[in-house]
Order: C-alpha cells, then structure tokens, then sequence
C-alpha cells in the first residue's frame, strides 16, 4: 500500500515534467538546456521515491516472514492427521544432531591427542594409502630434514621406502594383528621403533617412536662400563696376587690376618664384578658372534650339571633330572653352559638352608609345535615376590640387597643369561610362588 | 580404459620404489659396515642383491608389456622409457653397494690403520643424491632433480682427493696398502653410486619437461 502511494504520485510528476519539458522544447528552442535539467531532476525525484518505495516493500516482506516463522509450529500441526509423524520425526533429527554433536567432540578430542603426541603417527586405508598424518609426522617428513614429505592419497611407499617398514605395515593390513620392527632407514642417521596396529575398519596406524639418543646413551653407557672394567682389572690382579701372597707369610699376627682375608674377600668380588661387567659389554654388544652348532639338549644340561657339581658352594646340594630329550638344539655351547652355570648357581645359593642340603631339579622338554626345547632350572627355596619378577632380568636387579651380596653374587647373571638366551632366538623367564621356590625356563630353537 | 591404464602407471611407479628402497638400504648398510666394522651389515648387503635383481626383472617385464600394449605417448611414453632407465641405475647401485660391502669385510679383517679419507662423508653425500633424485621422482620435480646434478661435483671431488691422498699412503705406508687400496676402491664405488644419482635426477627431467639434459648440464 505505501508503495502503491509512493510510485503512482512519482510517475505522475516524471511524466508532467516530461510533458511539460517537450511543449517547451517545441515552442522555444532556446531553452533546450532548461528542459534538460528539469528532465534529469524529475528523473532523480523518481528513482528516490521508488527506491523508497521498493525498500519500504522489501521490509514489509521481511517482517511478513519473521512474523510467520515465529508462529508456534506444534499448534497448527498438532491439530492435522500428519501430526505425530511429523513430531516423530521433529524428535529424531533433535537425536541425530545431538549424536552429530558428540562425534565432533570425539573427532576433536582426538585430532587434540594425535596432534598433542610425541610420536610421529600416521593412517593408511585397508588398500595402504595414507590417510592422515599428525602434526610430528609432517614435521619429521619434511625435505629441510632430508625426509621428504608425507604424500596423503599416495600408497605408504610414496612415504617411506624402508623395506622393514614396508614389510611391518603389510603384516599389519594382511593378517589384522599388530606388527612392530626397528627401521634405520626412514631417515638419515636416525632410529625409529615403529608399531603398526590394525583399525577396526581395515587400514592400520603407524606409530614412530625416535629411538635414536635412547640407543646413543645406551651405547655411551655400556662403553664407558666397558672401559672402566677393563681399566680396574689390572690393579685388582695384582692386589689379590700380592695380598695371597702376604697371607701365606707364617710370621703374620692374627689381626693382621684378619684385615687381610677382609681386603681378599673384598678385592676378589670386586674381580668377579669386573669380569661379569666386561663379559656383558661383550654380549651386549655381540662382539663375539655366537658358534651356532647342533647339540643335544641332554649333553648341555648333563655337562652343566657335571661342572657345577663340582664346586664349592654346591658341593652338599643335591641335583636331580626330571625328564630330558635327545633333540639337538642350535646352540653355543660355551654360552649355553654359561647360562645354565648361572641358574644352577642361582639355585643353589638362594635355596640353601631351605631345604638342607639345598634341592634342584633340573629338565628339558621339546615343544614340537614351537620347534622350541625347553630347560628349566626348579630350586625350592623362598620364591621372589611377584612385584620383583618383571625386573628381575634388569642389570644390578637385586630382591634382596644384603642377601645377594653375601652370596657373592654380582647381580649381573641374570642379565648376562638373558642376552645370551635371546641371541640364540630363544626366550628367558621365571615362575615363582613365595615360600614355595622359582623355576628359571628358557628356550632354544630345535634343530636337526 | 585410460583409467585402468594409469592405475598400471602407478603399480610400476611404487614397485620401483620398493625397489629403490632395497637400494637405499644396500648401499646405507655398505656404508656402516666400512664404518662400525661389522661383518654381519656385509652379509646383509650380500643377502640382499637377489632380491634387487628379482625386482629389476619384475619392473622390467611390466614396463615393456605396458608400452607393447597400451601404446602410450608423449609423457606417459617418457614416464615408462624414464622408469625402464631408473630400474637399470638402481639395479647398478645394488651392485656398488655389495661391492663396498666386501672391500668393507675384507678391510675389516686388517688391523685397523688410519686413512686420510672420510669415507662416511662421501658415502652420506652419495647417499643424499640418491634420496633427493627418488624424492624428484615421486613429485615428478624437475626443479628438485636439477639441484641433485650439482651435488655430484662434490663427490667428483672427494674422490680426486681421496685418490691423491691413498695414492700417497701406498707410497709411503706399504704395510697398509691392503687397506689403503680397499678405501680407494670404495671411494669409486661411491663416485659411481653419485653418477647413478644423477642419471635418475636427467631421467626425470627427461620425463617432466621432455628435455634431454644428459652430458650437458653437470659439464656446466
């Protein structure tokens, strides 16, 4: 309506003007420039007042919608047929948004967690093209760090083209169980622990680990143990060779004796530590490749037995073989005696007292479905608390500090067995219960 | 048609990078075997050749069924013949890389004697242009690729001086000639591994621009 007032009384006045303009122009001439200018201002007096007229119409509609869209929507359609279906459905899309809700949250949360980790991850499909990649993976695979750049909808070898890698993450989307390897080739001087699981949907993630400063450090530290060994062997040679000596003096006094048993015993555990730490650089290290050979399992357990029988400390304890197997194992002998020395000695000195004269049973067992033999080592002394079993193959672990060390132990021969034991493929580990005693098993693989 | 034409493209493109991946690492662990002294890194590499030329034979095979039967042309013509070339360089670096490897085993098996060669420099360096002539090759980067041609003078470089320097060791050391001679050898060696680098680096400008760079560019 305020258009319609507007418009009509504007073209009224354009066409007067015009009108008038022309019977001007027609009669004098002269006063062109005259019926050019009232013809331009009639023509702006228009375009205003339909401008304002349109907008004012424009506005009315605005309103005319606002006021529609605020009517309440349940009472009209509460009073039609369509009435619960609509609201069925008014309902379902208020879940569905909410559900929509939550899932974005979740998605955020962990975009936030990925982006917030250490690690490099990254997620291939079920067809290995990767996905997705956090924040610590684009870094990591840049070319200012020689690593080139990860490429998204690109199979994972567009990525990285380290064969151990590659072999990992295929293991993972074949066979859906996790699959982990050491790479040294992702990166130039760089070591990476790398962990592939598999999605419930198909697809893995794949998690780099930087190992490189943990493995440096570990290596500076077994150098510097295996240096500082060394260096103490020599003195500690010649104090025990030069402190036996004195002993065996006749015109030595009694306290003067006694002071010198003390630096003995002193100096010879000393010796004895040095040696196990020097013997575990080198088996650390694996300075000295393993003399792989077939023996039989029995011939190594026999032989142990036959030289730890002969010491001191197990010279009333008692040995008993409960079950053996002819199989031959690939082994290094030396090694393998080296082990089971230790576990036997272990046995031995942890059980005596309890019962007296201390009890070992020793056996082998072939586990054809493995193609493992197994030794084990059973001593029925006190146990080891269950709390101490994990650890118990750590360097310098001790149960029981004072214990260990009046027995003479080092604390490294557990350690010393472990790496030995994994060198040959095999693995080592206890079953304890308190007050009942603990069984050391390990394996070795079976060979013809 | 097309489609299945160029999902074989990329099949052959990430069979030549596994490939290229058991280079890489063949030549890294020749690398460290000189190094750390390890007789086990030279089995490895030894162990290692066959499945290198399996694959050689594999991208080879696959390449030629594809330009006998998809008749391709223009870039997808220059990517096969690009690839073709690629797989015979990296095959050639397997070899380098065995060959390092037992001059390493048998240097090792010598009392060790100071050089004055920095073999691991030279390695690295070789090393990085295989790196970065594979990284041009994956993003189909000319630019990248030409940067690798300027590397090689470097190594060119190294090995002159390492040549020099051995050369003098022979004469005035005899008792280390064994192991100066070894070093000399895998100095080469790694010269070469730099050369196979930058044949990759002209092959795929060759495949990206249509330009034949060969025997101009690194003279420059």
């Amino acid at each position: 309506m305020e258009t319609r007032s507007i418009t009509l009384p504007a073209c009224a006045a354009v066409l007067l003007a015009g009108i008038g303009c022309t019977l001007l122009a027609a009669f004098q001439p002269q006063l062109l420039v005259l019926w050019i200018g009232l013809f331009v201002a009639a023509a702006l007096v228009t375009f205003f007042l339909v401008r304002r007229g349109l907008r004012a119409q424009a506005l009315g509609v605005a309103r005319y919608v606002t006021e529609l869209s605020a009517l309440p929507v349940k009472a009209p359609i509460a009073d039609s047929a369509f009435g619960p279906v609509l609201n069925a459905a008014a309902q379902n899309n208020r879940e569905v948004q909410g559900r929509q809700n939550i899932l974005q949250e979740s998605r955020h949360q962990l975009e936030t967690l990925l982006e917030g980790m250490q690690d490099a991850v990254l997620g291939v499909d079920a067809a290995g093209r990767v996905q997705w990649s956090n924040g610590p993976m684009r870094r990591l695979m840049n070319r200012d760090t020689a690593g080139g750049s990860v490429r998204h909808g690109h199979a994972l070898v567009h990525t990285f083209r380290d064969p151990a890698l590659l072999a990992a993450v295929q293991t993972t989307l074949d066979q859906h169980t996790p699959c982990e390897c050491r790479s040294e080739y992702v990166l130039p001087g760089r070591i990476f622990q790398v962990n592939a699981s598999p999605l419930p949907g198909g697809g893995a993630v794949v998690v780099l680990h930087d190992r490189t400063e943990a493995e440096e450090m570990e290596r500076t530290q077994r150098d510097f143990v295996a240096n500082v060994s060394h260096e103490l062997r020599t003195p500690l040679t010649s104090i025990v060779g030069y402190v036996e000596t004195v002993i065996d003096h006749e015109t030595l006094s009694g306290p003067a004796r006694e002071f010198l048993d003390t630096v003995l015993k002193n100096a010879s555990r000393m010796h004895r530590l040095t040696e196990d730490l020097l013997l575990l650089a080198r088996v650390e290290q694996a300075e000295n490749p393993l003399d792989l050979q077939p023996v039989e399992a029995e011939t190594l357990l026999r032989d142990a037995l036959r030289t730890v029988s002969g010491s001191s400390y197990a010279e009333t304890a008692r040995f008993e073989i409960a079950g053996t197997t002819t199989r031959n194992v690939l082994a290094d002998e030396n090694a393998i005696m080296q082990v089971l020395g230790n576990l036997l000695e272990n046995a031995v000195k942890y059980s005596s007292g309890r019962p007296d004269p201390p009890h070992v049973v020793v056996g082998v067992t072939e586990h054809a479905s493995t193609g493992m033999v197994e030794f084990r080592v059973q001593d029925f002394g006190p146990g080891i608390p269950s709390e101490h079993l994990p650890r118990i193959f750590e360097r310098f672990y001790r149960v029981e500090k004072a214990r260990s060390r009046a027995t003479g132990g080092t604390g490294l021969g557990l350690s010393i067995a472990r790496h030995l034991v994994e060198q040959h493929g095999g693995r080592i580990w206890v079953e304890s219960s308190l007050g009942e005693g603990s069984t050391f098993l390990f394996t070795l693989p079976v060979t013809d | 048609m097309r489609k299945r034409f160029h999902q074989s493209l990329d099949e052959l493109k990430e069979k030549l990078l596994v490939m290229a991946g058991f280079a890489e690492q063949a030549i890294q662990r020749s690398i460290e075997a000189y190094r750390t002294r390890d007789a086990e890194l030279v089995e490895l590499v030894r162990r290692s050749e066959p499945a290198i030329n399996r694959l050689e034979r594999e991208i080879d095979s696959t390449a030629l069924d594809l330009l006998a039967m998809e008749q391709p042309m223009a870039v997808d013509l220059r990517f096969i013949l690009s690839v073709i070339r690629i797989n015979a360089d990296l095959e050639r670096v397997g070899d380098l890389a065995v060959n390092i490897a037992i001059r390493a085993g048998e240097t090792n098996a010598l009392p060790p004697v100071d050089l004055p060669v920095d073999i691991p420099r030279l390695g690295t360096l070789a090393a990085a242009m295989i790196r970065k002539s594979l990284e041009a090759f994956i993003d189909g980067d000319a630019i990248l690729a030409e940067s690798v041609l300027t590397l090689d003078d470097e190594v060119d470089k190294l090995n002159r001086a390492a040549f020099h320097s051995l050369s003098a060791v022979i004469r005035e050391q005899p008792h280390a000639t064994t192991q100066a001679l070894n070093a000399m050898l895998i100095s080469r060696n790694l010269e070469r591994v730099g050369d196979h680098a930058t044949n990759i680096a002209e092959d795929v400008i060759f495949w990206v621009n249509g330009r034949d760079v060969r025997h101009t560019m690194s003279a420059a």
